[in-house]
């Protein structure tokens, strides 16, 4: 199901996850692919970009969605044919064979090309490239220097004059790319190439759940988009990729909700909207409060709460200083046990 | 145009859950940071108290290049906390949005102005640099923001620190925003504080600058509350290519200094 952000604005979403896994890293796993995958659609992706790997290690692709072949040779055109794939991508360098274009049309499938796109200058361009005319959609790849507003101008006059579906797949080589992919969006422009975690060569692309994140918080539409899935999609990225996920990677990172620090505390205590910047269950997260180095007096006697002790705050301003130097000691948070050791041993004392 | 760096590893970079240093670890890093030519490391938080206050004066005895500041709360004991310390600059947050104002301190605007003008004049009567943040700028009323930027220009303060607290500004929403502050206080310096909730706290930084920005908030691999800040090195490496800024910087040194520091943040194994 495209984004859809009114009536007239609908927003196809490609993603090309699997084919930016190396294949020596790709396990293969058939059962875990499919459940990316379906996961992968009910987020928003409309199409599954593969390549000749990914069809020779999953040869019965799982059903139920769209798939986008790379080509990257004639054979390839065949092995469309075969898996009864209805889209593919060729290459720039592939765009002079006008006879395997004709042939891939000839057995209906449509073709994309992708076109490399450096500079602002660059967009005027591609109108000069040859057998445009004959592919379906032009995919504009790179893209990673814009950095001026002028480029949706431009892109929606190529796609006016050559009367064809532009579609935006920007690279992250200067950390650009979610930023472009939003921009797409935002300004009316309908086709969108990106992947998940943004994973890939050269530093990447645009990641698929930033800009779904960002499209859902800052336009704050109904994208009738279900992002609570995302944390098992993470889950089956790694289980298919060996790639560990940081805690703190944006939108999908474990641990992007904990908080600790005093005022922190405080302002989510109150309103969890003063210190967040959207609900943490709209991507399927939790947030969590932790204790150590940076916590406030609150913040413990919160906490000792939730572990069952309900005390003053005063008595939790006595153990501050002890859980702090404990969490200095140790170089990290403290455990819940050891909290309440703390909190006992304040009560022997006494 | 020259853009200049304030390093927040030591101060919104510990801040993130997780993060523990020792009094030693955070001397070692602020030593690092000021031999990459870093202009201002913003400490730490002084009102904390205890070892922190400790290492505060420590640092500043050190006499590093850098300068060195310390960030408050909007209130008279945290900046008696800081100038206990004597770092070069005090910086004051200002909560500005009313998400920020009433439902945290349960205040209201006028009560935010006199508090900031009695906390500014508390810092400058002493002699101290002072530097405004508006926290939450990016959910905040626009005209309540020019409120603030006014009432600090005119008792002297110079550069005032833009901050998406919650991280959920693009682009060109920030270049705007940004292009129009500028607009209506020329004089003063536009610093940006990004949080990369949305994936693009470079993306937003970078826009920040070609408004007009020539401060911009960093932390060592974009460490920082939630989905962390402006990764340093990242920022660099766009500035470079988009503008030819901070051409000075040695960006092999700056990701050997990334790796050094990062280790030590690395908590241990417990």
């Amino acid at each position: 199901m495209p984004i859809t952000l009114g009536k007239n604005n609908r927003v196809t979403v490609i993603d090309r996850t699997f084919i930016e896994i190396p294949p020596k890293k790709y396990t293969k796993k058939r059962l875990e692919t499919i459940y990316f995958c379906w996961i992968l659609k009910g987020i928003g992706v409309d199409l599954i970009e593969i390549d000749s790997k990914f069809l020779e290690a999953i040869p019965k692709l799982p059903s139920g969605l769209v798939y986008l072949l790379r080509c990257n040779s004639k054979e390839d055109v065949l092995r469309c044919v075969k898996s009864n794939i209805k889209y593919c991508v060729l290459p720039e360098e592939l765009l002079k064979d006008e006879e395997m274009i004709k042939r891939a049309k000839s057995f209906g499938i449509k073709t994309t090309a992708e076109v490399r796109v450096e500079k602002l200058g660059d967009i005027d361009k591609v109108k000069n490239l040859s057998n445009l005319a004959m592919v379906d959609e032009i995919r504009l790849i790179g893209m990673d220097s814009i950095h001026d507003l002028k480029w949706v101008g431009k892109v929606k006059k190529l796609s006016k004059n050559l009367n064809k579906v532009i579609n935006i797949c920007p690279q992250n080589m200067y950390y650009n790319a979610t930023a472009l992919a939003v921009e797409a969006i935002m300004n009316g422009i309908n086709s969108i190439t990106v992947s998940f975690l943004g994973y890939g060569q050269n530093r990447g692309f645009a990641a698929l759940e930033e800009v779904l994140a960002a499209t859902k918080v800052i336009l704050n539409a109904d994208l009738k988009l279900d992002l609570s899935k995302l944390p098992e999609a993470a889950q089956y990225f790694t289980s298919l990729s060996g790639i560990r996920i940081p805690e703190n990677k944006p939108i999908v990172g474990k641990r992007i909700f904990n908080y600790q620090a005093g005022i922190h505390a405080d302002g989510i205590e109150k309103d969890p909207l003063t210190y967040e910047p959207f609900d943490p269950s709209m991507v399927g997260l939790k947030r969590e409060l932790t204790i150590g180095k940076h916590s406030g007096k609150r913040a413990l006697q919160r906490k000792l709460k939730e572990l069952g002790i309900i005390c003053k705050v005063e008595e939790a301003a006595k153990i501050l200083n002890t859980v702090r130097e404990r969490s200095i000691q140790f170089k990290r948070d403290l455990f819940d046990e050891e909290i309440l050791d703390i909190y006992k041993s304040l009560e022997f004392i006494r | 145009m020259k853009i200049r760096i304030v390093d927040t590893t030591l101060r919104d970079g510990e801040q993130r859950p997780g993060i523990a240093l020792r009094t030693a670890e955070k001397i070692d890093i602020a030593k690092m940071l000021s031999s990459l030519g870093i202009y201002q490391i913003e400490a730490g938080i002084p009102a904390m108290g205890g070892e922190e206050k400790r290492y505060m004066a420590k640092l500043m005895e050190l006499g590093l290049k850098s300068k060195i500041s310390a960030w408050n709360r909007m209130n008279i004991k945290d900046i008696k906390d800081s100038m206990d310390c004597k770092p070069h600059i005090i910086h004051i947050s200002i909560p500005s949005s009313d998400i920020q104002i009433k439902k945290k301190l349960q205040k209201n605007r006028i009560w935010v102005e006199e508090n900031m003008r009695k906390c500014i004049a508390l810092a400058q009567d002493k002699g101290y640099e002072v530097t405004i943040g508006l926290e939450d700028a990016s959910r905040a009323e626009p005209d309540f923001l020019s409120n603030i930027i006014g009432i600090a220009s005119l008792m002297g303060v110079k550069r005032i620190r833009y901050a998406d607290t919650v991280g959920i500004l693009y682009r060109q929403d920030v270049y705007d925003r940004i292009k129009k502050i500028k607009k209506q206080f020329r004089r003063i310096d536009l610093e940006i504080h990004t949080h990369n909730d949305l994936g693009m706290a470079v993306s937003n930084s970078v826009a920040a600058v070609k408004a007009g920005a020539t401060y911009v908030d960093c932390t060592i691999g974009g460490i920082g509350e939630r989905a962390g800040n402006c990764d340093y090195i990242k920022f660099i490496t766009a500035a470079k290519t988009f503008y030819g800024l901070c051409d000075e910087i040695d960006l092999k040194k700056a990701l050997r200094v990334q790796n050094s520091i990062l280790r030590m943040i690395k908590p241990a194994a417990s």
